[in-house]
């Protein structure tokens, strides 16, 4: 039985995401065809959609979403102040700087990966025990 | 008692006179009607031919010069089958190469016959393709497809939105 392979090249620079078919056609030259049609689902580059740089305050668990543009995404972050439950993570930081930056890593069903690092603003030094806001107080 | 060969180059009705001479020059003679007729010619539709296996094909006999009723059989590897009308119809399980001989008998029994060669061919297939693939946007993935039971196969491919290079 004679066995015929072949190697196809998909790509695509302007079609949307989305799924499309490819049909791959076998012809024989007794003018025989056979085809299969191969569903390509064309994807938008995996990202890191939280944002660059968040605000947080030292000593104090500072729990945020961590989002991207794919369904059934696992996040891991190899940072030791950071911890992460789903989507949520937590930074509890004692740093003495003024930023922290974390790098955070995301795969989809496909195995795809993408990280993306992420900065922390403190808040003022003198309230960073406290979950809240510097506030003013004016005394006379 | 003599034996007599009568040939003819030309078809016709003749008159052949055989007379008969004895010792006493006493002679007897009778006069034999003779009706030459043309050669039997079997026609096929096709001398060759190919299905692919489980298939089948149609055969169409005819015959030139026939007298009378005119049977069709036909014999492949010492079996013969009587074909009903002047279509035979073969059908074949197992790819390889056949010869079957077709054979029309008028009736004067004057036989004709023709060979016809059938190849049973496998059914082509694609035996192996993803059953989904993906890439990202501006990427490119690659995939091997897997044909068999054809001969000198070739492939081509369609897929709006999508480049496809086959090599």
């Amino acid at each position: 039985m004679a066995v015929f392979t072949k190697t196809a090249q998909i790509s695509n620079t302007t079609s949307a995401a989305g799924i499309y078919t490819a049909r791959f056609t076998a012809t024989d030259d007794h003018g025989r065809t056979a085809f299969v049609d191969v569903p390509v689902t064309l994807l938008e580059p995996l990202t890191i959609e939280t944002p660059y740089s968040l605000a947080a305050y030292r000593n104090v668990p500072y729990t945020f979403t961590l989002t991207s543009n794919a369904a059934n995404v696992v996040y891991i972050s190899d940072d030791p102040n950071i911890t992460i439950n789903g989507d949520q993570a937590t930074l509890l930081c004692n740093t003495i700087r003024d930023t922290y930056s974390v790098t955070f890593t995301v795969t989809d069903s496909y195995g795809r990966i993408a990280s993306k690092l992420i900065f922390f603003f403190f808040f003022c030094k003198g309230r960073e025990n406290k979950n809240l806001k510097p506030t003013l107080t004016i005394s006379t | 008692m003599a034996v007599a060969t009568i040939t003819a180059s030309a078809s016709g009705q003749y008159e052949a006179t055989f007379t008969a001479t004895d010792i006493y020059n006493r002679t007897a003679s009778v006069r034999v009607p003779v009706r030459v007729l043309e050669p039997l010619i079997l026609s096929l539709s096709a001398s060759t031919g190919w299905i692919t296996e489980q298939g089948n094909t149609s055969i169409t006999l005819s015959t030139q010069n026939a007298e009378g009723a005119v049977t069709f059989t036909c014999t492949e590897n010492g079996t013969t089958t009587t074909i009903t009308g002047n279509t035979a119809v073969i059908t074949a399980q197992t790819p390889g190469t056949y010869t079957i001989t077709f054979i029309a008998t008028d009736s004067y029994r004057r036989t004709a016959e023709k060979s016809f060669t059938l190849t049973v061919l496998e059914t082509l297939r694609i035996t192996a393709a993803p059953s989904s693939v993906w890439f990202d946007k501006g990427g490119s993935t690659s995939l091997t497809l897997t044909a068999t039971g054809g001969t000198g196969v070739t492939s081509s491919s369609s897929g709006t939105g999508l480049s496809i290079n086959i090599t």
